[in-house]
């Protein structure tokens, strides 16, 4: 008999399951039914509903059943229901975790893209995030990479919920840079990709203050990505564009990288990257993994912060020896 | 006067996709597909943008200006405050306002409609401001699947031919239409608000889902 899955109750209306709801989509994971005591509607997003008499007779303790009922008294209800059927109800991260452990091939498409089963198995082969850990810049940013551990480590997505705060990375990104100004750090700025991220950013930075003397270099490959609003861009920073160095080895050391991704400032090799960078981590915790790996034991601190539940819109600010002219 | 603020429970106070129900992100979504084609920078505006998330998804993936206005001074002053778009310019304005005559390249006005009680006016001020061979794009609540029952942000529900009606009316012609759902149903019709569901990004045919939505074209 092959085993079936049922949902115990169905959450409506609220977003804490969207991740666990776009991992069935991306997937093609169809779920057997949904069990509620009494059938209203027939069929909720395309999934059969089944009341408690059909679901005497449909499902049996073979069968998988999810608690996925927003409700306390109705999670009750289901409950004690599968109980007296001699079936206990599996939490979504306990069900998301036999799959991730099951994946050996790294065939399933996790909700955040880039992230890939054998990266949780690795992270749960590590240790989490520890409050002594000297590179954090701030308890915000250990608090940060603890929650993100355990929402990863766990398979408890539905906390990124938590980050419910109406945030932005445009946000995020502008007040890293101001408070960078602030202290005098930033001397040259190194669009490295997503340019209208960054100098957008930029061009706010500059709303702030006027006075502002840092420089900006954009590189070959992003100012392509501008098309017709380079020019734009080229008019709007014309007092503090310089010439883009492709050889990092050539550039200030005190320049700050800006980037869309982590992976493109992380040079391969032995040695931990030079240059500080503010970028996105769009493998969220993966990438702060892949960063404290890069770094090994070179001396960095890192800022995090997580504008909104969107995991991808994790932003870093990477600060090393260099940005404050020691070497 | 109306409740315009940002978390009246009208607008989605977000730009976090995440938190977008899949109906309203796919009808952006559309309109990003289908302008990507032309070729150019273009001119667009979406009329009304709510915290302005969409103006932020246009923005970002097309090579476009986009006029986002909404009725609502705190939306707007949210939009100015997290996102530093320099393509993106919000404004905000109550309906009546004009807009500049044969203008626009496309025009997004999405769950806006039913939200005016002078809806004619309303469309022919949008179709007016599109240039020859410009598109809209527009959302309604379908009357057949989700009909009118008073409720207090919106001033009328649409048929379908209704909204064709209007197109012809003002010079239109129509491109594409689909519906989108945002609701669970019981017994045919729309009876419950939920936006999260698995597969509600996507496009419907015209009369299954609760929200129709038009591609017009200026003649």
């Amino acid at each position: 008999m092959t085993m079936k899955t049922y949902a115990a109750g169905w959450s409506l209306q609220k977003p804490h399951e969207n991740y666990f709801k776009k991992f069935l989509r991306l997937n093609d994971i169809a779920l057997d039914g949904i069990v509620y005591p009494s059938k209203v509607p027939d069929d909720i997003e395309g999934i059969p509903v089944l009341d408690f008499a059909a679901a005497q007779d449909a499902v049996t303790p073979a069968d998988q059943v999810l608690d996925t009922a927003a409700n306390p008294a109705l999670q009750e209800a289901l409950a004690a229901f599968f109980a007296a059927k001699g079936i206990r109800l599996l939490s979504v991260p306990h069900f998301l975790d036999r799959l991730i452990e099951a994946d050996r091939q790294d065939a399933l498409q996790l909700p955040v893209e880039g992230i890939k089963a054998s990266d949780i198995r690795k992270l749960k082969s590590l240790p989490a995030p520890g409050p002594f850990e000297a590179h954090f810049h701030d308890p915000e940013s250990y608090r940060l990479a603890t929650i993100l551990d355990g929402v990863f480590r766990h398979s408890e997505w539905h906390h990124l919920i938590g980050f419910d705060r109406d945030d932005t990375p445009d946000s995020v990104i502008l007040n890293m840079l101001l408070d960078l100004n602030t202290q005098g750090l930033l001397k040259h700025l190194v669009v490295l990709d997503t340019p209208r991220l960054f100098l957008d950013a930029i061009l706010k930075l500059k709303h702030h203050d006027a006075a502002a003397a840092f420089t900006v270099s954009v590189s070959d490959a992003a100012m392509a990505d501008l098309g017709r609003r380079a020019e734009f861009y080229r008019r709007s920073l014309s007092d503090c564009l310089t010439p883009y160095l492709a050889d990092a080895g050539a550039r200030d050391e005190r320049s700050l990288l800006l980037s869309g991704s982590a992976q493109a400032i992380l040079p391969a090799g032995a040695h931990g990257p030079r240059s500080s960078a503010i970028c996105l981590m769009r493998r969220s915790i993966v990438d702060y993994v892949a960063v404290k790996e890069a770094f090994g034991e070179s001396r960095y601190r890192i800022l995090l912060r997580q504008p909104d539940t969107t995991a991808s819109n994790l932003v870093a600010a990477i600060l090393t020896p260099a940005l404050f002219g020691k070497t | 006067m109306k409740d315009y603020s940002l978390k009246s429970g009208e607008r989605y106070g977000s730009f976090d996709l995440t938190l977008i129900g899949g109906d309203h992100l796919w009808r952006y979504q559309y309109v990003v597909a289908r302008m990507a084609e032309q070729e150019g920078s273009l001119f667009g505006a979406d009329i009304f943008c709510g915290s302005g998330y969409g103006a932020m998804l246009m923005s970002q993936k097309l090579d476009a200006t986009i006029l986002a206005i909404d009725g609502s001074k705190e939306a707007i002053d949210f939009a100015n405050r997290k996102l530093n778009a320099s393509n993106v310019i919000f404004a905000n304005k109550l309906f009546p306002f004009e807009l500049p005559e044969a203008t626009f390249d496309f025009i997004a006005s999405l769950e806006s409609i039913e939200h005016v009680k002078d809806f004619d006016t309303f469309f022919w001020t949008l179709a007016k401001a599109l240039k020859r061979g410009g598109r809209l794009f527009i959302s309604s609540p379908n009357e057949n699947t989700m009909p009118y029952d008073g409720y207090v942000w919106h001033y009328k529900h649409f048929q379908p031919g209704e909204v064709r009606e209007l197109a012809e009316k003002y010079g239109l012609s129509e491109v594409a239409a689909y519906s989108t759902s945002c609701q669970a149903y019981k017994d045919g019709v729309a009876r419950l608000f939920y936006p999260y569901q698995v597969d509600n990004q996507r496009p419907l045919d015209l009369e299954a889902g609760d929200t129709l939505f038009f591609e017009f074209q200026k003649k």
